[in-house]
């Protein structure tokens, strides 16, 4: 269901900022960025573009509005200005807001903003280490149980288990894209794409079709970052883009969470040093709604769906001994050492179709 | 008269196919030419034959030799040949009598200096003399053993072409040798033993149901972790050969030329070729075709070490021998089917680095997927069981070791035997070649496996195709038991040896 509820200007200037995309890219620092994209069309064009260019650009802007149209109605996206009144409010506060917020998916705009009060962002590094990986999706999985939107930006590692792990526990997620809403980058997370499209919703504030330039990610960060109450960074090496995300929350005076990592690991330097710097602790769901609802006031755990009263007994022991690293039946056997290693293999199995573990690719078992 | 006839054998696949070796002389000048599709080390038989010939005194007739093979469209190779023309040629020249070569099969190589040497095939020729109804079969010494284990033919050994040419002409008696029995399994040096292995007992317990019910296994794990040191010991666990098997495994071995003392021994090849082996040396093949490892692992274990690091065609050739238990080479000559009832044993790394999850793994997620697109392919679907092999905990390097261990390799393979008497009782072939059909008539499985296995199913936690494999797995699971008929525990226990993806998705 698509509906244009932005005007011509903003449009234009949406597109203005596609077509000069290859030109901003050479503006290198962060802070000049947003002083671009803070800038009206006209005052854009004149600070970006080529001075001979300047003219057929506004010309082929002026043809492009119209495929931008048709394209968002044929394909189902919505797209709002900041002088529609679906327009997220909490990009209203940032000074570079999005000319144009492009939006598709199953959850329409209107019941995103219900959730943007408590929206939470999950970001770290796309070399995200299988430690980074499970905790995002765990937090995901634990926020969306107690009804809260998880927000992130389809990058490869940290942010796709996010997604994940928000999915498989059958709630919403929004992705900020740094490409069209239509594209689905990284390629190989189509499959992730469509899911999202399907159970959540998908924002950009490039049109439709574009595909990202460097500085497309660190611009998206900023939206991420806006939309949330709050953004939990899991696992960021000392350069990590999410570190940026994390900056930009700051600056807008949102809170910042970090999950804390081993020392001697690179991958975790990042979010170790955020910790330092006075980021809140997350080590699960309960820390991050204890930081912003305050301690007792929620229990994650109550919405858990987990009830093993009737299993039978071997089985529940064997559950209590899960070690959340997952086991395997080697190291069950070190802890439960009068079980044969078949009958271990046999009950793994068994919690493992009654949906109490699931398997990773190493085929160790995961609570 | 001046044609004479040799009988010999040519190897076609596995198999030997009559060859008449007709040698004509005739007037005119000299000249020597061997027609009926040799092959190039055929084609040199010539100057061998005329050298042994002129070594061991006798006379090369000044004529017009002509050599045919016959038939001649059937392609030959090879130098086996030699005596065969060498013994026609000498009986068209008179040089002995031709009725001498009536019941008698020839099948060896000359050297220059008349010696006769053995080539691959021995075995093979000597069971085509039987069927074909030859009395002997001469062969090279060192060649005797390996012809005798043929019964109801006479194995004639000599030493060089004159001492043929006595035999032949009665001038010596030709000693009756003793047929060869089997080297019983347990006098071959057994210095590989699974109570060595500390730990992995679920490697093991993957192990022995692999080998009761001849399933493929894949094991996973980080380099050095020990998948290598189980492999060897595979062995250990398997049951004899029957006495059919060893001869078809024999056969084998003797078309390849890999004979050796141990030709006979009752216990079930084990082949491991280097992940650099080419897909015709693995699957078989070559102008002529010739078995490749598969073959050569017929009614044994084919273990690929390091599968990531074969090479892509090698890999997807196996599909088709894993399924069928034979593969078929096709050539412009002809098509040539060989067997290869193997157990698949796999080792592989969980990504390409090998220390995939934990902090040294350095690799990026392209690296990963093109990984996974080798590994998760067609090929491991196949394969019925999977499991992963941690790191050990502790090392023991003292002390009471044995309590670690999984077990002997004798107890195993009593169990395994056990197992597989079962299977026998119930139908012709292993668990893991059983089809579905097979089963529906014996109650082989109770209502709450048919439950499960649908809930597993309905969850999408396996492919259609793995459902049967489970079933196959969960049956020789309740074989090791001795338990007629196979319950839920069973399934479950096959369940946990069954993993979709192998590598970091």
């Amino acid at each position: 269901m698509a509906s244009l509820l932005s005007c011509e200007n903003c449009v234009q200037k949406s597109l203005a900022i596609a077509l000069l995309a290859g030109r901003i890219e050479y503006q290198r620092h962060r802070q000049k960025l947003r002083q671009i994209l803070a800038l009206e069309a006209e005052m854009l064009i004149a600070a970006v573009a080529k001075p001979e260019a300047q003219r057929e650009l506004r010309q082929q802007i002026k043809e492009q509005a119209a495929y931008v149209r048709n394209d968002c109605l044929a394909k189902g996206i919505t797209a709002v200005c900041q002088h529609s009144e679906l327009f997220p409010a909490a990009l209203c506060e940032l000074s570079d807001l999005p000319a144009v917020l492009y939006h598709m998916g199953a959850v329409p705009l209107n019941k995103l903003a219900e959730g943007y009060s408590t929206a939470i962002a999950i970001v770290g590094a796309r070399q995200a280490t299988s430690y980074g990986a499970e905790v995002a999706r765990k937090l995901a999985t634990q926020l969306v149980q107690a009804n809260l939107l998880v927000v992130s930006g389809m990058a490869l590692g940290i942010d796709c288990a996010a997604h994940n792990g928000a999915l498989i526990a059958g709630g919403q997620t929004l992705a900020v894209l740094a490409s069209g809403v239509d594209i689905a980058y990284p390629a190989s997370k189509r499959r992730l794409y469509q899911q999202i499209l399907g159970q959540g919703a998908v924002v950009s504030e490039l049109p439709p079709g574009f595909r990202p330039y460097k500085w497309c990610f660190p611009a998206r960060n900023r939206l991420i970052a806006a939309l949330s109450v709050m953004t939990v960074v899991v696992e960021a090496s000392e350069r990590s883009g999410s570190l940026i995300t994390a900056d930009f929350a700051a600056q807008a005076g949102k809170a910042v969470a970090a999950v804390p990592g081993p020392v001697n690991s690179s991958r975790s330097l990042g979010t170790n040093t955020l910790l330092f710097d006075g980021a809140y602790v997350v080590r699960d769901g309960q820390d991050i709604v204890d930081a912003l609802f305050g301690a007792g006031s929620i229990n994650v755990d109550q919405f858990s769906t987990q009830q093993t009263g009737q299993l039978a007994q071997e089985l529940r022991t064997l559950l209590e001994e899960m070690s959340p690293q997952g086991e395997t039946a080697s190291s069950l056997q070190q802890k439960l050492p009068n079980r044969p290693i078949s009958l271990l293999a046999t009950q793994l199995a068994e919690l493992e179709v009654y949906g109490y573990l699931r398997r990773d690719f190493q085929g160790r078992y995961l609570k | 008269m001046t044609l004479a006839r040799a009988t010999t054998f040519a190897i076609h696949g596995l198999h030997p196919c009559e060859v008449t070796v007709e040698v004509d002389l005739r007037r005119g000048l000299p000249a020597f030419t061997i027609v009926g599709c040799p092959d190039v080390a055929l084609k040199e038989a010539r100057e061998r034959v005329t050298a042994a010939l002129f070594n061991q005194g006798f006379e090369l007739p000044l004529k017009r030799i002509t050599v045919n093979l016959a038939p001649a469209d059937l392609p030959k190779r090879g130098p086996s040949f030699d005596l065969a023309i060498a013994c026609a040629l000498l009986a068209a020249s008179g040089q002995i009598p031709l009725a001498e070569l009536a019941d008698c099969v020839f099948y060896s190589e000359l050297t220059l200096n008349g010696s006769l040497l053995s080539c691959p095939g021995v075995l093979v020729a000597a069971e085509g003399a039987r069927q074909h109804g030859f009395q002997k079969i001469l062969v090279a010494g060192s060649a005797a053993e390996e012809a005798s284990f043929i019964s109801d033919i006479a194995v004639v050994p000599a030493v060089s072409l004159a001492e043929v040419v006595d035999l032949l002409s009665g001038k010596r008696q030709v000693v009756k040798r003793k047929q060869v029995h089997l080297v019983p399994a347990d006098t071959e040096e057994e210095c590989l033993d699974f109570v060595d292995v500390q730990g992995h007992h679920l490697a093991l317990r993957a192990l022995e149901i692999a080998a009761a019910g001849g399933h493929n296994i894949l094991m996973v794990g980080s380099p050095g972790i020990g998948k290598t040191m189980i492999a060897k010991r595979i062995s250990t666990i398997l049951p004899s050969l029957t006495d059919t098997q060893v001869l078809e495994v024999a056969r084998v071995r003797s078309v390849v030329g890999e004979i050796g003392s141990s030709c006979f021994t009752s216990s079930p090849p084990f082949r491991s070729p280097h992940h650099t082996i080419s897909s015709a040396g693995l699957l078989g093949g070559g102008s002529y075709p010739r078995p490749g490892e598969i073959t050569l692992a017929h009614h044994g274990v084919l273990f690929l070490d390091e599968l990531a690091e074969f090479s892509r065609p090698a890999l997807e050739g196996l599909r088709q021998p894993l399924e069928d238990q034979r593969i078929t080479i096709v050539r412009k000559t002809a098509a040539v089917t060989f067997p290869a009832a193997f157990m698949l044993v796999a080792a592989v790394n969980p990504c390409p680095c090998g220390y995939a999850g934990s902090e040294r793994c350095c690799c990026t997620e392209a690296d990963l997927s093109r990984y996974q697109r080798k590994l998760n392919s067609p090929l491991i679907d196949r394969i019925d069981m999977t499991v992963s092999i941690e790191r050990p905990e502790k090392l023991i390097f003292h002390g009471d070791r044995d309590q670690k261990s999984y077990g002997s390799s004798a107890e195993i393979r009593q169990r395994v035997c056990i197992a597989r008497e079962r299977q026998n009782a119930r139908g012709k072939s292993l668990n893991a070649q059983m089809q579905l059909r097979d089963w529906q008539a014996a109650n082989v499985f109770d209502n709450t496996v048919h439950e499960r296995i649908d809930e597993i199913y309905q969850r999408g936690l396996v492919s259609a195709r793995a459902v049967i494999r489970l079933l196959r797995v969960a049956r020789t699971i309740a074989d090791l038991e001795d338990l007629p008929v196979a319950s839920e525990k069973h399934l479950l226990e096959a369940f946990s040896f069954r993993q979709e993806t192998v590598v970091r998705a």
